[in-house]
């Protein structure tokens, strides 16, 4: 009984920390208010965008530590296309889009066909976007130059709901993308892949067009979070989050506070998004109540850490399980607890 | 079994650790009080009449309390000397202008010269600081943030205002949460740093949206930030490298060839603290040529490795380094040089840490500029009490720009960071 | 009859069909990569690349990033990807060692090194005995780490000359990154390059020639034949994390020293510094390949590419560049050539 109830508090941990920091509030001052509310969804945008890149490459067994550069990349040139080149925000957008998909293909192509590490391929491909950036940039920020529109389009408060416009097109995303992941035979094949990848060979499917697929998603997916954050903000800049908390690690922590199994097959990009709704509101509760950084991100890393350590132990006690005949397995269990 | 325990304690960690935070801020609170005693004796002849008829026992309103006499860590009056500065005359395209004219810079080293201020700033209350509750929201964690919070605890207690310092650690993203925090808070004003001069813009915006007076701090923003904004203060990082450049040339008799190790490259100092004595230098001393610039981050190793590279490339035709920062990239340059025994290469830094002072000190680095993080705080505090009490405030002012070198060094211990 | 015929054709061919090209990749490696930039240094600075103290200075640039390297690569040896928990290492150790320079000096040392040693021990338990995932772990590990560092701290750093009363105890850390040995033979070698020569042919003795680098070899290549054939993984593991700990504590008082502050910021960016230099080296994320020599190749690579770019006066921006698309064309090719050559 316990266990079944441990197990389902397990299953749904993104959940239980949405809800338990959401009742800390308690502990702050002005905590339940709309605007408070609204403005803890809002700080969700880029990192959800981040986190369903993430967790798609961690579905399928890869890592894509490209995704804080991917967005960069999509904010730098939404914002340098409409301010040097003069495009309008639409034009811009898909044009940035496109570039991080390029380069996402030039992730899934090292990884599947070159056979590289996803790990390593992406690292190199972080460096590679880095300096392109910059020197596109020319190290400088970009801004819109008192553009507002689109920015007050996508900042404003739709009343009473607690949402804007940005948040009401990554809701959109993160939606589709899950049925997506859930309900086609697309989605269904990447878990395939990320769980077996002999199974999935013998089933037929072609798992390096796939990896080809899920890193150009995923580069899509992190530079259309990067352009809408940039824009909302009326700036880029191409070393946005190397310092602090970077968008990469909030990202991995939701992909594992979320249930994604590292070592791929497992994972769902509706969890990922509840664990960044999480991690966000229990950065504004505890910014609330301490208004010190350094218990932000102990609180971070020991969730983070406590979750990997739980679902350590419990695979290591499974694997100590595993060839031992369940009735000789139930015995052990009752003289152990005889003996307590 | 064990796994609920497992689980149990490290949530009782958790509690604990975050119980032990709260317990620190308020010792810390505590242990800031030995400063203090607002004599009033009356010293700011405020012209202002304000609003007169209320105010508390200690001090009526409309005039503050003395703050001259607070002093600040490293011996200094804690409340800066602030000049205003004119703006010259912006050229026609500062873009078709090179980047060795300082023309080119000139919405960045001028920002504000067009900023209209939005028609919906608040208005003063007019009735002092005394009581008052303010939101400082600060760039991120570093020890010249601690030097900055402490100068901001001294300074509020002077006025009796309340204040609540957040740090969001470099990031954007939660300094924008912090802000939306602040702003739900509904305090009587709000102090900002903000992380990068564009983003800012929307910060302040947001703020000053939300019917809640703003005031920059340290960070030169953009015009466009500052029609959001009540009133600026901070460190006139142009000027001063400015001065900074023109005490290396004649140093250098000006001539010879310059080196600059940057700033992390996208931010307001690297390009004050390259462009602002490159620009200088080539109206001062055009003689002086630019030999290289490289940004390799704060990192002693890669600084030392660059210079020596530097050394080796150029050899004699290096006749001095101009550093952005006076802690890592200062103790890089310095070993470099050692190692080379080029001692003749003058050294010059930005910054004002312990590291660059024990340098000048000791007579490795020629010159650093002063710049009072606790000072920085002190200024934009008594803008916002100076506005509280409905007195003008001028849209911007600058710290005026001091240097240590060997002769004024010890004046300035101990120090801030 | 037949039998006879039989024998004589079935030849081993193997070592024939080998593509001679990647033969060559796959031995010499990394210092193909290095001749190359000596070749390309010499053209362009003719006179003052092969200086004595051009060479020294490239040596000590990497000497830190090599330190670390020797343990990193015991980690990428035995499969377990990267350490991503160094930078907090390399800072936890130094503020732990600057801090207990107000006793004296040989403890301050200790401590650091001990300091190191305890976050090994928690990475090689976790990570060696309940085997959680390496990157993942090390990852979350290094973020509470970071928050415990600046909480104790409060935020701050630490200056050895205003913890300690007795300025020779400062003066004595400080001097850590700055002797120089050879003096008498004229030359000036210092110390953390002798440090880092000495930790290299210390790391490739481990890891060639001794039971323990042969079972981290099994248990990098097939985990499961190593637990199989009855070897201690989880101690091996465990005592493989040691090392990379003890060689990040080394690093973490060296960079304390040569900063001379204890800070949080201390180590960053040195996780994926090290495994670049790891992997640049021919070792590979699947484990049991490559050699400390090679990996010895990789920091050198590191070293000389940024003093060639240096000389050569190409700006910040475009050495990122040129790095990204370096580092990923040489492990293209390492990994290629262990591909044609069934290696991998």
């Amino acid at each position: 009984m316990k266990t079944k109830l441990l197990k389902s508090l397990n299953q749904y941990r993104a959940y239980v920390l949405v809800v338990v920091m959401f009742a800390c509030g308690v502990f702050g001052k002005n905590f339940y208010t709309a605007y408070n509310i609204k403005a803890i969804l809002d700080s969700t945008l880029l990192y959800a965008f981040l986190g369903v890149g993430f967790t798609l490459c961690m579905v399928a067994g890869h890592m894509d530590l490209s995704v804080a550069a991917m967005a960069n990349l999509g904010a730098v040139l939404t914002m340098g296309f409409h301010t040097f080149s003069g495009m309008s925000w639409g034009p811009a957008m898909i044009l940035a889009i496109l570039a991080a998909t390029l380069a996402g293909v030039i992730n899934g192509v090292m990884i599947s066909k070159a056979k590289i590490h996803s790990f390593i391929a992406t690292l190199g491909m972080q460096f590679v976007l880095k300096g392109v950036m910059y020197i596109y940039s020319k190290g400088a920020e970009i801004s819109d130059k008192g553009d507002f529109g689109f920015a007050d389009i996508l900042n404003k408060w739709l009343k009473p709901l607690p949402i804007t416009p940005k948040i009401l097109i990554m809701l959109v995303i993160v939606i589709v993308v899950a049925v997506l992941m859930r309900n086609t035979r697309f989605g269904r094949n990447i878990y395939m892949i990320g769980g077996n990848a002999e199974t999935a060979w013998l089933a037929g499917i072609k798992s390096s067009r796939y990896t080809i697929l899920i890193f150009a998603f995923s580069g899509a997916c992190c530079a259309l979070g990067g352009a809408l954050f940039a824009i909302a903000q009326s700036s880029a800049l191409p070393n946005m989050g190397e310092k602090g908390i970077s968008p990469l690690l909030v990202a991995l922590a939701a992909t594992i506070i979320g249930g994604t199994d590292t070592n791929g097959g497992r994972g769902s990009v509706w969890n990922t998004f509840v664990a960044v709704l999480g991690l966000m509101v229990m950065s504004f509760v505890l910014s609330n109540i301490f208004g010190k950084f350094e218990v932000q991100i102990l609180a971070n890393g020991l969730i983070l850490a406590i979750c990997v350590f739980y679902e350590t132990i419990t695979a290591y006690y499974n694997n100590k399980k595993i060839g031992i005949r369940q009735p000789l397995l139930e015995q052990r269990q009752k003289e152990l607890e005889s003996a307590q | 079994m064990k796994r609920i325990v497992a689980l149990l304690l490290a949530l009782m960690m958790l509690l604990s650790m975050a119980a032990c935070g709260g317990q620190e801020t308020t010792s810390e609170n505590g242990s800031n009080t030995q400063e203090g005693g607002s004599t009033n004796a009356g010293g700011e002849t405020s012209t202002e009449g304000g609003a007169t008829e209320e105010g508390g026992e200690t001090t009526p309103a409309g005039e503050l309390p003395d703050y001259s006499t607070v002093m600040s860590t490293d011996n200094q009056p804690l409340f800066p000397e602030m000049v205003i500065k004119d703006f010259p005359e912006r050229p026609e395209d500062p873009e078709a202008l090179g980047e060795d004219e300082a023309g080119h810079w000139y919405d960045m080293e001028h920002a504000g010269w067009d900023a209209v201020k939005s028609s919906n700033l608040p208005t003063s209350p007019g009735d002092g600081p005394e009581g008052k509750e303010i939101y400082v929201i600060v760039h991120g964690d570093h020890p010249w943030t601690t030097a900055y919070t402490n100068g901001i605890n001294k300074a509020c207690e002077t006025f009796g205002i309340d204040v609540t310092v957040l740090s969001p650690n470099w990031d954007v993203n939660l300094q924008n949460q912090q802000i939306d925090q602040a702003i739900n808070a509904q305090p009587d004003a709000i102090i900002l740093i903000p992380v990068n001069a564009e983003s800012a813009v929307q910060q302040f915006r947001k703020i000053t949206e939300a019917g809640i007076p703003a005031f920059g701090s340290n960070l030169l923003t953009t015009s466009a930030a500052m029609e959001y904004m009540i009133a600026w203060t901070g460190p006139d990082d142009w000027g001063q490298m400015r001065e900074l450049a023109r005490e290396m040339a004649d140093a250098m008799n000006k001539e010879g060839g310059v080196c600059y190790l940057t700033h992390n490259p996208g931010g307001s100092a690297y390009f004050a603290r390259m462009y602002g004595p490159r620009t200088e230098l080539a109206e001062y001393a055009p003689n002086i040529k630019t030999l290289d610039f490289q940004s390799p981050g704060f990192d002693a190793a890669a600084c030392k490795q660059v210079v020596s590279d530097w050394i080796t490339k150029y050899g004699d035709e290096l006749n001095a380094i101009f550093c952005a920062d006076d802690s890592a990239q200062l103790i890089g340059t310095i070993d470099a040089i050692k190692e080379a025994g080029r001692e003749d290469i003058l050294v010059y830094a930005a910054g004002n840490s312990k590291t660059g002072q024990d340098y000048v000190k000791a007579g490795d680095v020629e010159c650093i500029n002063y710049q009072s993080a606790e000072g920085d705080a002190a200024a934009a505090v008594l803008t916002v009490a100076k506005w509280f009490n409905g007195e003008e405030v001028p849209p911007m002012a600058y710290m005026a720009p001091v240097m240590i070198n060997a002769e004024n060094v010890d004046s300035f211990y101990p120090c801030q960071w | 009859m037949p039998n006879s015929t039989n024998t004589t054709v079935r030849k081993d061919t193997r070592t024939q069909e080998m593509n001679k090209f990647m033969v060559i990749v796959n031995r010499l490696g990394i210092y193909v990569v290095v001749a190359l930039l000596l070749i390309a240094g010499q053209c362009i600075r003719p006179d003052k690349f092969f200086t004595f103290s051009n060479i020294n200075s490239v040596l000590q640039a990497v000497s830190l990033t090599g330190i670390c390297a020797v343990g990193l690569a015991f980690i990428v040896y035995s499969a377990n990807f990267n350490d991503m928990s160094l930078p907090m290492t390399i800072a936890f150790s130094g503020m732990v060692s600057v801090q207990l320079l107000q006793y004296n000096f040989v403890l301050s040392i200790l401590g650091g090194i001990a300091a190191g040693l305890l976050m090994g021990a928690v990475n090689g338990f976790v990570i060696g005995k309940l085997r959680a995932h390496p990157i993942i772990w090390s990852m979350a590990f290094n973020f509470v780490m970071s928050g415990i560092v600046r909480w104790a701290w409060a935020g701050n750093q630490i200056y050895p000359d205003t913890i300690t009363e007795n300025a020779a105890t400062a003066e004595q850390f400080y001097a850590l990154a700055r002797t120089y040995l050879g003096k008498s033979i004229g030359l000036q070698i210092p110390l953390m390059v002798v440090v880092m020569l000495v930790m290299f042919v210390i790391g490739h003795v481990i890891l060639t020639y001794t039971s323990f680098g042969n079972q981290l070899k099994i248990i990098g290549s097939n985990y499961d034949v190593g637990r199989l054939s009855g070897i201690n993984c989880a101690r091996v593991v465990f005592i493989a994390y040691m090392i990379n700990a003890l060689c990040a504590a080394i690093c973490g008082i060296f960079l304390a020293s040569l900063s001379k502050v204890g800070a949080y910021y201390n180590g960053e960016g040195y996780d994926f510094e090290c495994v670049t230099a790891v992997l640049l080296g021919g070792m590979t994320l699947a484990g049991g390949k490559g050699n400390m020599v090679g990996v010895f190749g990789g920091v050198l690579t590191v070293g000389l590419l940024t003093n060639v770019m240096n000389l050569l006066g190409i700006p910040t921006f475009n050495q990122y560049l040129v790095q990204g698309v370096v580092f990923l064309f040489i492990v293209w090719i390492n990994t290629n050539s262990a591909r044609k050559l069934g290696k991998s």
